[in-house]
């Protein structure tokens, strides 16, 4: 297949964004509400004091004692919980229970209640899978890797193409190399998009039509190339999980016919694996290559996630109103066209942060390693920034909006059904009260500003050498981190307003 | 004691602190509370009304409209039909504490296809729904 052919395959889902989002007009942003409390002044200063204190502890860690860049792990593969949590048929079990979820799902979108409070789909799509994966990926380990239904589903068309045919179904087309995971990020863009701007992003119908069309797209993409190169580069859930499972406890890395362990990931969770136990966000520190599209698709997650709360602040508000006139020449679409233009500049600006970041600190440590290559390698570092946003934005939400699903379970296509008896139950709000709420979204985003420095002191250490060389490289970057997490922590301490 | 056990011991120090900041806050009785909210004309509201609760009170809102519309407090999902210039009141204890929207939905949306009932269950309404914020009940942390 030509890169040309590939682009286009590539292009499918902007064509899907121009036929089916732009035809209403309006102003919309997740799904579900959050009633958080905006954290108090006293504890945001001390967040952003422990950021800066810790900080200069971690330079004292490093000066003294040196870095610790091993990747520690114990092989847990004989406990007899894993073994049977890894054995083949509890996994072919639990793929059966996610392909069955995700045919509910669609199903229900298309023709269940119109009403997205009472069909399961966007419960299901926007808290349980995006707010919940990430979380499960971050705190136990990717098992978006063995329950990702499109490899299910293509694991089922091809052995059905197998029986019937007795030819292999896969091309395997070579990846055109250049090509990286730039799909996935015009995908991933196009997905922040849906959640953020469109405004029928938790209409049932439009929801199911979106799967159906990134399914096929998806399907295709596994066919010309092979589901790992597709999930790897392409799939964007994929994708995500992947870097948010760096820093799980738990890892699964297959093991060769030849017994020799492989750090690199299989997607597909085909071959026999080892089950390691790690220290939480030790998963940074493997040794695995990152590819420059990869640092661009980190830095669109991060932004987009943080631009996210921006949007529901009063500041946010205030540049709706001023900018409005700017924006009026696009009629109904204004306020689609303002947030459109938060969600382009939040990358934009980020990416450049960061680039500036990176070569001050290239020229501070005086090396002549090309910036693209040093900003591929200290994106990853970016990661917990983004995974401690995702937990203090979206922990309440998840405990409180996602009891949703408890009710939806009974009567997931909104028909008055009470299958298993719950249909009636109703979210208790009082679950996470507000002081827990604040000291989760204080502690993540602190731990995670932690984890990332450190992080990018060893990523610092392996590319430069030298200790003078490492710490010098590393001022700039702190002082981009630390401005980051002072900024998540000001977005978690305003009131969320209303639209 | 080396430059990295003092920062470790400085960190510690300020954690504890700050816990204790928290911890010892000042504690009142919980009170009953009494807001109002009203809208005498179509013309939106410059800014929602803030009403500040603290967890455990007892709270009465009193909401009022020139013409006949159903209000909703978010969150804690309590629903009164209201007719025109006949205020009605909330009553309520604060469990749960956050911002909740309190809005109202013009008859055109309730007999539409959401069914919006004094027995409803959730927040029985889409986001893409057009519906006017009167107020936000603060309910803060005891």
């Amino acid at each position: 297949m030509s890169i040309g052919k590939v682009t286009r395959l590539s292009l499918l889902p902007v064509s899907i964004f121009f036929c089916i989002a732009l035809p209403t007009p309006a102003y919309a942003h997740g799904f579900g509400e959050r009633y958080d409390l905006p954290i108090p002044f006293g504890t945001y200063i001390f967040g952003a004091v422990s950021t800066v204190v810790l900080s200069f502890v971690i330079v004292a860690w490093v000066t003294q004692k040196g870095l610790i860049d091993k990747y520690p792990r114990k092989n847990i593969s004989n406990w007899p919980l894993i073994n049977l949590i890894a054995s083949r048929w509890f996994i072919r079990l639990m793929q059966i229970v996610s392909l069955f979820a995700f045919f509910l799902v669609v199903t229900a979108g298309f023709i269940g209640n119109a009403d997205p409070n009472q069909n399961i789909a966007p419960t299901f799509i926007w808290i349980i899978f995006w707010v919940g994966m990430v979380f499960i990926s971050g705190f136990v380990g990717n098992i978006w890797q063995l329950l990702c239904p499109w490899v299910v589903l293509y694991e089922v068309i091809e052995f059905s193409y197998k029986i019937a045919s007795n030819r292999k179904l896969t091309r395997n087309v070579a990846y055109p190399k250049s090509l990286g995971s730039y799909p996935a990020v015009l995908t991933f863009f196009i997905f922040a998009w849906i959640e953020n701007v469109w405004v029928n992003v938790s209409d049932p119908f439009a929801l199911s039509v979106i799967i159906c069309f990134y399914s096929l797209f998806t399907l295709i993409g596994m066919f010309y190339f092979g589901p790992n190169i597709w999930l790897k580069n392409c799939e964007i859930f994929s994708i995500t999980m992947q870097f948010f499972a760096k820093l799980a406890p738990f890892e699964a890395l297959p093991i060769s016919d030849s017994q020799e362990v492989n750090n690199e990931v299989d997607y597909r969770y085909r071959r026999r694996s080892i089950i390691n136990i790690r220290v939480w966000g030790s998963g940074l520190l493997s040794k695995q290559k990152s590819k420059p599209s990869e640092g661009i698709f980190l830095i669109l997650l991060l932004s987009t996630v943080s631009f996210d709360g921006f949007a529901e602040t009063d500041l946010w508000s205030k540049f709706v109103a001023v900018s409005y006139d700017s924006f009026a020449w696009l009629g109904v679409y204004a306020f689609s066209g303002i947030k459109t233009f938060g969600l382009i500049t939040a990358p934009v600006l980020l990416g450049a942060a960061f680039a500036s970041a990176i070569w001050v600190g290239r020229r501070l440590a005086g090396v002549q390693t090309p910036l693209a290559d040093l900003i591929t390698q200290f994106s990853i570092s970016l990661m917990p920034i983004a995974f401690a946003y995702h937990v203090a934005h979206y922990f309440s939400y998840l405990l409180i909006q996602g009891q949703r699903i408890i009710a939806l379970i009974s009567d997931p296509f909104g028909w008055g059904w009470n299958i298993i008896g719950t249909a009636n139950y109703s979210p208790d709000i009082s679950i996470v009260d507000a002081e827990l709420a604040w000291a989760v979204g204080l502690c993540s985003i602190v731990v995670g500003h932690v984890i990332a420095v450190y992080s990018s002191h060893v990523i610092a250490s392996k590319t430069f050498g030298s200790l003078a060389e490492t710490l010098r490289s590393q001022v700039p970057m702190m002082v981009l981190m630390v401005g980051y997490t002072v900024l998540s922590l000001w977005i978690i301490a305003q009131p969320i307003v209303s639209h | 004691m080396s430059k990295l056990g003092k920062g470790l011991l400085i960190t510690t120090a300020l954690v504890l602190f700050s816990i204790l900041m928290v911890a010892c806050g000042p504690e009142r009785e919980p009170e009953i509370l009494v807001f109002a909210a009203a809208i005498s004309s179509e013309e939106p509201l410059e800014k929602p009304y803030e009403f500040i609760a603290i967890e455990e009170d007892t709270v009465s809102i009193f909401v009022d409209s020139y013409e006949d519309t159903i209000f909703h407090i978010h969150g804690y999902d309590l629903i009164k039909e209201v007719k025109a210039n006949v205020p009605e009141v909330f009553i309520f204890t604060a469990t749960a504490t956050g911002r909740f929207e309190i809005v109202t939905h013009s008859s055109a949306e309730h007999h539409g296809s959401h069914n919006h009932s004094t027995n409803t269950k959730g927040d029985n309404h889409g986001h893409n729904e057009k519906e006017k914020v009167v107020a936000i009940l603060e309910v803060r942390p005891r």
